[in-house]
């Protein structure tokens, strides 16, 4: 275990050190820089006076060095300052990514405690009306995005009660009645787009699960149909759908920014997104790079907890 | 109705020997020249302020930075509005001519000769009771530390242009301060209440604390801002305007989508909205009645062209593009009909404005007669935007109004910040590129800059000394109605010869609770100037 485990940090490390290569150059090949960002609203700028700013703010130096001291200073959890703002990065990282994870973490529950029982009643329910009904509505929920009734709910919430969307951010140590009015809607809008497909996946696992000789084994036992699909198949069909929840609450925090614009949530898609407008370069590197870890995290709490639940696995 | 202290441009200019224009549109354009007050045109009435409350303020994007010296953004513009004070401000309400009035001065400027300027701080003007400023008095001292750091030689201080003139700034006492020209500049005036030109205290000079922080003799105190969130100010109750502000402070919050702009302001959460598009701004209206609205200018719409490659440095084929231009069709469709008739002076700057008249009407065998004269029957060529212009700035219009006229206008859409440093900037790598343009409260800025051959923003590759001259004796008359008939001259050759081509600058649709008094309802493009005047915002709910 102790070597599966090592294997798999090591892996993990090499990725997020081959990330930041990537994200490190990446940015750099976008059209445009900073300088431009920088002098914008003055309307124009000589070629003199950009490398000027180039130079001030260190964006001439060769890309070698620059991403020696970048990764030098992200070694020791300096996240350096931003370019335009002049703001610690770490700071407005601290902001935002409690606000991403608070709703990636309530919509993967939400996800989770609907997609699941749903998909295992589906399943023991193959073919009947009930089966008919959850697989149309998870289509539904697939197919129409989260975004777009987000948008009716806005619009039409507007026109017919005056609701409105709450407008200041509170957080929930601060504010949780408050933080909570907040979060619950975008929280529910991705949680129901997120649970189609996890309540789908959790169907398909259960029913192939359901066919095994270890069910008709227990229940030629004599078993209780309930205690059969609880404690047998439900807890082997688990396996594979808690890869895919993980998946998705790497899904969720990386591509909420939609919903963060919508419901005023200052998080990292809004902080990703102003950056990248802004060609804020260590920020934009900081916030792939904290995107880049929290994958290779959820991955590896994943395959960490699958290795758990199934031996076979650290094995192979 | 005359402000107290206040004066148009022209009345900046009495100790010159120059008389003043009156209140009235006496021109019968639509032109009001002179004074107004806060609360007159179409503008609801204000009553008698009351204090309290706090003012919910859209912010419309996250600010890059708080120092109007070195280029801040829209967002932090309006921020740092209410809390830095200038030597003088401008006054535009809606449908009215703009005015000058005094800020941080007792009175608008001495001017014992055509070169000398003397300003006289108001008494009691101090700097903000927090670090590191600690509310002591502004001295005439740092207002030349001021003017000192606004011409500095550094890349990003964007009003070098505006002062570069500025040859002695001496203080004879501790809260006088007389700035001596190089040469007789006209605009020296209006650059002074530029929204850019604030006076920053030389506390913040070092680094880059001014982007940070602001700290400043304004109405509102900086509290804090929140990456994603917003702006807090509060009130400075140690403001120099006594009584003033009214509201205990400015919540700015950031809301980037504009359905939600518009459902908070009508439920209540936002005191204003501006920077929502009109179809939305329509529908609210007719849902939402419990509220006021206006319209005022978005920013300039020209049709930028390369007056240095062929066939665009012949005059025929420029002009040729401004009678295939169809305005109505472009007002019509891309505005739903809220636009006025372009003109290379804003639309809102009346007393530079051209007729009607004046202005190329469509005139499609004119267009083509001149095309075959070029020798370009068949002219095509590309407009160079960025992702989602094509969509925008009545293009499409555009470009069927040029289809009716045999030309082909290709439009290729580049990545913003690349369109924005190889097209739009200085090195003008285009034929034809349509994507707004800044207009300014000062002529100068908006034409010497953009069309002299050796202007600082001169994009279009203009080099025409006739034009060069007319420039130059623009920006050295002082007498303001001379000035305005040199700008128009400026204006007329700049239409006739087709340098740009102005399509019709659009409106936006403006909004405010029937509780919020005060708020001064400006005429401008980028609603930037009513930040000027947040000190007489109040809110009145009874």
């Amino acid at each position: 275990m102790t070597q599966y485990l090592l294997r798999r940090a090591f892996i993990a490390v090499l990725t997020v050190f081959g990330c930041s290569f990537i994200v490190f150059a990446a940015v750099r090949f976008l059209p445009g820089d900073t300088v431009d960002v920088l002098l914008q609203s003055g309307g124009y700028a000589d070629v003199e006076s950009r490398d000027q700013l180039a130079k001030a703010l260190g964006i001439d130096r060769p890309l070698l060095i620059q991403f020696g001291s970048w990764i030098g200073d992200l070694a020791l959890g300096d996240f350096g300052s931003s370019l335009v703002t002049k703001r610690p990065i770490g700071k407005d990282l601290g902001d935002a990514l409690p606000v991403t994870l608070e709703l990636g973490l309530l919509s993967v529950t939400i996800a989770t405690v609907i997609g699941v029982p749903v998909g295992v009643l589906s399943a023991v329910k193959q073919n009947s009306i009930l089966d008919y009904i959850t697989r149309s509505g998870s289509v539904l929920f697939l197919s129409v995005p989260g975004f777009l009734i987000g948008t009716l709910i806005i619009v039409f919430g507007s026109k017919w009660f005056g609701w409105a969307p709450p407008l200041k951010y509170h957080t929930f140590t601060d504010d949780p009645v408050a933080n909570l009015q907040q979060m619950w809607l975008p929280a529910v809008l991705l949680g129901l787009s997120s649970s189609a497909g996890l309540m789908r996946f959790t169907r398909t696992a259960v029913l192939e699960n359901i066919r095994q000789d270890y069910v008709r084994t227990a229940r030629s036992k004599g078993l209780r149909e309930r205690v059969t699909i609880t404690r047998h198949v439900v807890r082997n069909a688990m396996l594979p759908v808690l890869t895919v929840i993980g998946i998705y609450l790497a899904y969720i925090v990386g591509g909420s920014i939609i919903f963060e614009q919508m419901f005023q949530l200052p998080g990292m898609g809004r902080f990703f997104f102003n950056s990248v407008a802004k060609r804020d370069y260590p920020s934009i590197q900081a916030i792939a790079m904290v995107y880049a870890l929290f994958v290779v995290l959820a991955n590896l709490v994943t395959d960490i907890m699958y290795s758990v639940f199934d031996p076979r696995i650290r094995y192979e | 109705m005359r402000g107290a202290g206040a004066v148009g441009i022209g009345g900046a200019l009495v100790a010159a020997g120059v008389s003043c224009g009156d209140d009235d549109d006496s021109n019968g354009n639509g032109n009001a020249t002179g004074t107004t007050a806060p609360g007159t045109g179409s503008t609801p009435a204000a009553g008698t302020p009351k204090s309290g409350g706090r003012l919910q303020e859209l912010n419309t994007g996250e600010p890059d930075q708080y120092d109007p010296h070195r280029d801040a953004g829209y967002p932090g513009l309006i921020v740092m509005s209410a809390v830095y004070n200038a030597l003088l401000r401008t006054r535009l309400p809606i449908g009215k001519d703009f005015t000058v009035e005094p800020d941080m001065v007792d009175k608008l400027p001495e001017q014992p000769d055509d070169r000398t300027y003397v300003f006289k701080l108001a008494p009691n003007v101090k700097w903000q009771n927090v670090a590191p400023t600690n509310g002591r008095a502004v001295t005439a001292d740092d207002i030349k530390k001021n003017f000192e750091r606004m011409v500095t030689n550094q890349p990003d201080y964007v009003l070098r242009p505006m002062f570069s003139m500025v040859d002695k700034i001496e203080t004879p006492d501790a809260s006088t301060v007389k700035v001596t020209l190089k040469a007789p500049y006209g605009p020296f005036i209006i650059n002074n209440a530029d929204i850019w030109a604030k006076v920053i205290p030389p506390e913040l000079y070092d680094g880059d604390q001014a982007k940070v922080r602001p700290v400043g003799s304004g109405p509102f105190i900086f509290k804090e801002a929140k990456q994603g969130v917003g702006q807090t100010l509060d009130k400075n109750s140690e403001y120099f305007r006594k009584g003033q502000p009214y509201v205990d402070g400015i919540d700015f919050v950031i809301v980037a989508d504009a359905a939600v702009r518009a459902s908070s302001f009508k439920a209540g959460n936002l005191d204003t909205l501006i920077g929502a598009p009109a179809q939305t701004m329509l529908e609210l209206q007719s849902d939402y009645k419990d509220a006021n609205y206006d319209k005022r200018f978005s920013v300039m719409n020209p049709v930028m062209i390369n007056n240095s490659v062929a066939p665009f440095n012949d005059p025929r084929v420029r002009q040729a593009l401004y009678y295939a231009m169809d305005p109505e069709l472009i007002t019509s469709l891309a505005y739903q009909g809220l636009a006025e008739t372009g003109q290379p002076i804003p639309a809102w700057l009346r007393r530079y404005n051209l007729t009607e008249s004046q202005i190329p009407k469509r005139d499609l065998k004119k267009a083509k007669d001149l095309l075959s004269a070029a020798g370009q029957s068949n002219l095509s060529f590309t407009d160079k935007t960025f992702q989602g212009g094509a969509n925008a700035f009545g293009t499409l219009q555009l470009q069927q109004s040029f289809k009716e006229a045999g030309i082909d206008m290709q439009v290729k859409e580049m990545e913003w910040a690349d369109w924005r440093k190889n097209v739009y900037g200085i090195k003008g790598d285009f034929e034809i590129t349509i994507g707004g343009e800044f207009d300014y409260i000062s002529p100068d800025r908006q034409l010497y800059n953009a069309f002299y051959s050796s202007g600082s923003a001169n994009n279009r590759h203009v080099n025409d000394p006739a034009l060069d001259k007319l420039l130059v004796a623009a920006r050295e008359e002082l007498q303001a109605d001379r000035a305005a008939d040199k700008y128009k001259e400026i204006a007329k050759y700049l239409v006739d010869n087709a340098i740009s081509l102005w399509m019709p600058q659009g409106l936006g649709i403006v909004a405010t609770q029937k509780w919020t008094k005060g708020w001064f309802w400006q005429y401008s493009a980028g609603a930037l100037f009513e930040r000027n005047y947040m000190d007489e915002v109040y809110i009145d709910k009874s």
